[in-house]
């Protein structure tokens, strides 16, 4: 049987590798979208979590799914502002390497 | 110059009156909830000093009136100076120990304006960053002190401290609170090793030095021993540190003071040196060792601040303070060397002046001292003797012999400029000659204020001929020897300094390049303006935190088991983890972009796979969404990052942080999957806190009636995002610069 | 839903939302259909608005926990430092406004926005308000940082702090979901109740646990995610900045505060190690960072980390009177910042930048500005008689109490003499350098006003403390 482990696992898994991708990829677009990977690990939790609630009364109440809602309307709402910061700074530095841009430092 | 006036004439009414057991206070609550209090307390040990603080202060302001005349930031300096006065006196008549502590910051913080006074001139700067550093430090450490020591004894009232010594003492901080309150009065009274900062503080205009740096300000540190006296002497830890960095302190300021060339860093060696003797006794317990004291503290700052004043009267009118210039001066400045005589007879501890009342007192309480008798005598005698030899060089050598080539023609100073000196080797010589009067009226009630018992103690010029008397003669001889071959002498020292490894001044310079070096260096290391670095310090630190959470909870046993997962199920996890690795592999954007939904489709496939279809529903639909206007940006954007071969390293870094991440993290979710939810525990709480909710597992009914509110928080952050990107984007170009 | 309870407990949130809207009709009204949001209506609207609101917050009954949300004195605290920080921000940006071409309007319901946000964490006791209003104050304040897309170092700073803030909220979300799994609750209360009621903690909240405190620090300006703070902080306009370094670092105290004080509770000894470590540092990287900084808003924001430092020095302790110890140091923080960077606004009115040379000479240039930002640094700094020293000395005390932290507090004193040193070279440049631009620094009554508020207020509060220190006693009363 398929257990709450193994979706712990894969939401690991799918964490950690959006973790790569935030540090590993220069784009912005693709650094933002390393971010949506790892909170959708975090929805692959709270929905296992949910699932695997032992009921009361013979009822989980899904507040791990209402969570997931937040998360989601959040994210879209984060990644539609981080894009129309990224579309600005493509307008006035050119670039949309997360590398070129490091004039504020030390 | 008034308030001073009016505070000595205020004080030295009250002299006599006031004794250990009635003394004056006045107290109003300040924080009543940590029970601070605004209380002062005169009392004979205050009155001595707050008598110095005052009168001193009169005769410097007196003094730098002339001294400033026409200078363009004389308003500033006199403005500085009475901040300091009467913090000095806010110091030693503060009746609670949090008071006591913010106006010995107040004199850091104010001495620090008035060191670096001249600030055109960049030694005047470094020298008054350096002393508040090192007496800012001082403070702190005596702020952990006070904290501990008004911990100790539940009360800050340094009345009612006093009187609890026996439990301070018996106090499992008692250590710590000596430590840190020795920090303070060390660092602030210029011992060894702290003592470096005093000479170099001698940038300060000559009225600053004379009143900060020989009269009062330094005196804090033994001011505050004194005070603390009651409570935390009588136990070996107290004596034997402060016999040992006294006497330290003592010979190393007198053996530097010959080497010095300055007059003004030399009378500040010789400053050092008094503070070391003071330190000395206060060590002892014994009545005669703490009246030595006192009479030395009154006698030193009576000639010092006179030496100094003078000083000050020869670089202003001849313009130079090196000794080897200076000459021949007494026809032409006669009240000066008057006065610098008189002064200089006070400190060699000739009779009949106050002097040498202070220095037979001097010998009689090193004597006295409980831990190593010898070893004080044995400092006093040599540091007194290198002090009769520089009393020399101050009075003589400026004064007699051949006319010096001074850069200015020397003429007299005004008369404002000789009061002071003159009054107070006057002064010197007056209470000499009145020993009764000043051991009545100052010196006993003082004492008393230090040692509980009834103060027993006579004072005389001439007590026969005893051991102090011996040493006094001995002192004198091996002072007049110093004299004559000072010259010698220098050279020797200059040698033994000169090989020394280690030097105060040195470390200090050290330390503080060090740190600034270490600072920058840092920041140039982590705070590369790269967002990169910044995202690999911070998983850095997140996977050494995690990884002590796991070591310290003991690795949990791998245990992966995955038979009896159906095939379909294997699908979805596949899908995902293929999209995964798509996204950070992808080399174009639309390949990335398409890859990235492929992962919330299979999430939501999961969530499907749940029973939780209408958060799958929505996940979608934000995918298809996001992945819409990712399709809509990317065009406007340039097409892809460049490959760049440099960056290679860097890279290697990421990944290797990256991996770690992910190590740590698998082994804990390891840990925490196969340590389990513990779900009886989940299942109690369930059951008892939200007895209400039943039947209601339809998630949007949720969504609007119990999770109301959050639901309206998140519509506005969706309305914020609209609104902003419409701030951002729909406006024209703007601001070029 | 109950009406009456909800308008108890956020009533003000409820102000806040309606005064935004307010704002957008009449920033509509005024430019004829059209968000033009350059009307001086609008910015009397907010300042009326927010006035008011601080009034009425002081009206706010505590009501206890209620079905979204709690209203406690704690809370009602937050609300008026959150309501007051958005009134001062305002009226600090006022000189600064016309910097925006484009956008005052909004930047003025934004920065309402935020409020609004913040004010709904105050009240929060439930990990789904704790999302959403924290998201609400950091979207808002990612666009906010970005508000000049014409000046390269804004929009950096808005790219850079969008990234790290996403990167921090997926960690957080993260914890919230393994706080869920091992408790089955979102509610604060059944989370606690967990935890002390459990021998050992389970993994899976330890582990959900530590996710949220790295989140949180995000906020904080504490290690690990304080890496934003130096750049942001530099890169944004100053008005927002300082609503950064005082709102934005709030929100961090406050819910540490509810996750040390009420969610760990009793079992707050187990985290002292951590959130020690933690402590030593931010202390470590906040102070010695501010030592080569040439920059104002840059030196401030390494400030700041330091001062993020000494907050988790407290929070580390746990005790009643390092809470109040905090809300008295946030209290006197917030007067210290308004004022320093009041004054940036001023003198940076010509170059549009903050480099430190901007305030040499300042004494020459206007003695008052010069006595300002000097009372401003020895607060920070900790000098007494001015209120940052009873601060420091709050939180001291409360740690020396503890007695375990006695490696941190050392390093901590140490950091404070650090911290003289780089507030005294600014205090240096001030009063010993000649100045590199002579132009008279004009400033309105309204600016004069403010900046001798705060002169005020930092003085008066450090030689007579016992309002403040009875003011943040009764905030921090609720959480014991």
């Amino acid at each position: 049987m398929i257990q709450l482990e193994h979706y712990l696992y894969l939401s690991g898994l799918v964490f950690t590798l959006g973790l790569c991708g935030v540090m590993m990829r220069r784009n912005v677009i693709l650094v933002l979208m390393g971010v949506e990977i790892m909170l959708n690990a975090a929805n692959l939790a709270l929905i296992a979590f949910n699932k695997y609630m032992l009921p009361i009364d013979g009822i989980v109440e899904p507040k791990g799914q209402v969570f997931v809602f937040f998360t989601i309307a959040v994210a879209a709402a984060e990644v539609a502002v981080a894009l129309v910061i990224a579309v600005a700074l493509f307008r006035r530095l050119d670039t949309v390497n997360v590398d070129d841009v490091a004039n504020l430092r030390w | 110059m008034l308030i001073a006036l009016v505070g000595f004439v205020l004080c030295a009414m009250r002299v006599g009156t006031v004794t250990g057991e009635d003394a004056l206070t006045v107290a109003r609550p300040w924080v009543p909830f940590l029970g601070v209090d605004f209380a002062f307390r005169l009392d004979g040990l205050s009155m001595v000093f707050a008598l110095l603080v005052t009168g001193a202060g009169f005769f410097v302001a007196l003094y730098a009136q002339a001294y400033f005349k026409g200078h363009p930031d004389r308003g500033r300096f006199f403005l500085f100076f009475g901040m300091f006065m009467v913090a000095m006196l806010g110091l030693v008549l503060a009746d609670d120990l949090l008071l006591m502590f913010v106006f010995w910051e107040l004199t850091t913080a104010s001495s620090f304006m008035l060191i670096g006074f001249s600030h055109d001139l960049e030694k005047a700067r470094a020298s008054a960053r350096q002393a508040l550093l090192v007496t800012g430090a001082g403070g702190l450490a005596l702020l952990a002190g006070v904290v501990l020591l008004g911990n100790a004894a539940g009360t800050w009232r340094i009345s009612e401290i006093i009187a609890s010594g026996d439990l301070i003492r018996q106090h499992e901080h008692y250590i710590p609170i000596l430590v840190l309150v020795f920090a303070g009065a060390f660092t602030k009274s210029a011992q060894f090793p702290f003592h470096f900062w005093l000479p170099n503080a001698m940038a300060a205009p000559t009225p600053v030095s004379a009143y900060l740096h020989s009269a009062t300000m330094v005196k804090g540190g033994i001011y505050l021993l004194a005070r603390l006296h009651p409570t935390l002497a009588g136990t070996p830890e107290w004596a034997w540190t402060l016999t040992v960095v006294g006497a330290i302190t003592a010979v190393w300021g007198a053996v530097l003071s010959v080497r010095a060339t300055d007059l003004k860093v030399a009378l500040a060696w010789t400053t050092v040196m008094a503070l070391g003797t003071l330190t000395l006794f206060l060590g002892s317990e014994a009545q005669i060792g703490l009246a030595a004291a006192i009479t030395f503290l009154l006698v030193h700052a009576l000639y010092k601040c006179a030496l100094f004043l003078v000083v000050g009267n020869l670089d202003h009118e001849a313009g130079t303070r090196e000794v080897g210039l200076l000459g021949g001066l007494r026809r032409a400045m006669p009240w000066t060397a008057a006065s610098a005589f008189v002064a200089a007879l006070s400190m060699s501890g000739f009779p009949p002046f106050l002097g040498f009342l202070g220095k037979e007192l001097k010998y009689e309480g090193a004597l006295a001292v409980a831990s190593e008798p010898w070893l004080a005598a044995g400092a006093a005698v040599l540091a007194n003797a290198l002090m009769v030899a520089m009393a020399g060089v101050l009075a003589i050598r400026p004064f007699f012999g051949p006319k010096g080539a001074t850069p200015r023609e020397a003429h007299e100073a005004p008369f404002p400029m000789l009061a002071g000196p003159l009054a107070m080797g006057a002064l010197g010589l007056a209470l000499g000659l009145m020993p009764p009067i000043v051991g009545a009226g100052l010196i006993a009630p003082a004492v008393q204020a230090m040692v509980p018992e009834s103060v027993d103690l006579t004072f005389a010029m001439f007590h026969g001929i005893t051991a102090p008397l011996l040493l006094s003669v001995l002192t004198v001889t091996l002072g007049v020897i110093a004299y004559r071959l000072r010259d010698k002498l220098r050279r020797v020292i200059d040698a033994f300094v000169g090989a020394l490894p280690i030097t105060g001044d040195g470390s200090y310079r050290r330390v503080v390049g060090w740190i600034a070096d270490g600072a920058e260096g840092l920041t140039r290391i982590l705070q590369t303006g790269r967002l990169r670095t910044y995202l690999a310090s911070s998983f850095a630190v997140i996977a050494a935190t995690l990884a002590y959470v796991l070591l310290r909870n003991g690795l949990p046993p791998l245990d992966l088991d995955a038979s009896g997962v159906p095939f379909h199920k294997w699908g979805v996890v596949a899908l995902i983890a293929a999209g995964v690795v798509t996204v950070l592999l992808a080399k174009t954007r639309l390949v990335a972009v398409c890859a990235l939904g492929l992962v919330g489709a299979g999430v939501a496939l999961i969530f499907v796979l749940y029973g939780a279809p209408d958060v799958a529903i929505t996940q979608l639909m934000v995918d298809i969404l996001v992945v819409a206007i990712l399709g809509l940006v990317l065009p406007r954007l340039p097409r892809y990052e460049a490959a760049d071969g440099t960056k290679r390293r860097f890279r290697l870094v990421d990944a290797t942080i990256a991996t770690a991440f992910g190590l740590v993290m698998a082994t804990l979710l390891l840990g925490v999957a196969s340590v389990g939810v513990d779900r009886e525990i989940t299942a109690f709480y369930e059951a008892n806190s939200v007895p209400g909710a039943l039947g209601r597992n339809i998630v949007n009914v949720i969504l609007v009636d119990f999770r109301a509110f959050d639901t309206m928080g998140e519509v506005v952050v969706l309305a914020v995002a609209g609104l902003a990107a419409w701030a951002l984007l729909a406006r024209p170009k703007e601001d070029e610069a | 839903m109950n009406p009456a309870e909800l308008f108890d407990i956020f009533g003000t949130e409820v102000f806040l939302a309606v005064l935004a809207l307010v704002l957008i009709v009449t920033d509509l009204l005024d430019g004829g259909g059209k968000l033009t949001g350059a009307s001086e209506k609008t910015r009397f609207v907010t300042y009326a608005g927010l006035g008011a609101i601080l009034v009425s917050t002081f009206f706010l009954e505590p009501y206890g926990d209620g079905q979204f949300g709690q209203l406690d004195s704690f809370a009602i605290f937050f609300k008026q430092f959150f309501v007051a920080t958005a009134l001062l921000v305002m009226w600090l940006a006022a000189p600064y406004e016309v910097r925006f071409p484009a956008g005052r309007g909004e930047f003025s319901m934004l920065i309402v926005f935020a409020t609004l946000g913040m004010c709904m964490l105050a009240s929060c006791n439930d990990f789904a308000t704790l999302f959403v209003g924290l998201e609400l104050v950091t979207i808002t304040l990612f666009m906010l940082a970005a508000f000049r897309p014409g000046l390269p170092r804004s929009i950096e700073a808005g790219i850079k702090f969008v990234i790290i803030g996403a990167v921090a909220a997926g960690f957080m979300v993260y914890g919230i979901a393994f706080i869920y799994g091992a408790t089955g609750s979102f509610d604060f209360a059944v989370v606690h109740d967990v935890i002390v009621s459990s021998e050992e903690m389970p993994g899976a909240l330890q582990f959900g646990l530590l996710m949220l405190l790295v989140g949180l620090g995000f906020k904080l300006g504490a290690v690990p995610f304080h890496v934003w703070i130096p750049d942001v902080y530099q890169g944004a306009p100053t008005p927002v900045t300082a609503m950064l370094s005082v709102g934005s670092k709030a929100t961090g105290v406050l819910l540490m505060m509810r996750l040390v004080y009420s969610i760990l509770g009793e079992a707050a000894g187990q985290w002292t190690a951590l959130l020690m470590g933690l402590a030593f540092l931010t202390l470590l990287m906040g102070n010695l960072g501010a030592i080569p900084q040439t920059d104002l808003k840059r030196f401030l924001g390494y400030s700041g980390i330091a001062h993020a430092g000494f907050l988790m020095l407290a929070l580390a302790t746990g005790s009643q009177d390092s809470a109040n110890a905090i809300l008295f140091y946030m209290s006197t923080y917030l007067f210290a910042n308004i004022a320093a960077f009041l004054v940036i606004v001023v003198v940076s009115r010509t170059a549009d930048n903050a480099h430190m040379d901007r305030i040499n000479g300042l004494a020459n240039r206007s003695p008052f500005l010069a006595l300002v930002l000097t009372v401003s640094m020895l607060s920070l700094a900790g000098v007494p008689p001015f209120a940052g020293f009873f601060a420091k000395f709050m939180v001291l005390r409360a740690a020396v109490d503890h007695g375990g932290l006695m490696p941190v507090v050392i390093l901590s004193l140490v950091m404070v003499v650090v911290g003289l040193y780089y507030y005294l070279c600014v205090v240096k440049r001030i009063y010993m350098r000649e100045a590199v631009d002579s132009s008279v620094l004009e400033m309105s009554g309204w600016t004069r006003g403010l900046l001798l508020l705060c002169v005020v207020v930092m003085f008066l509060f450090g030689i007579y403390q016992s309002p403040l220190v009875d003011f943040a006693r009764a905030g921090a009363a609720s959480l014991f």
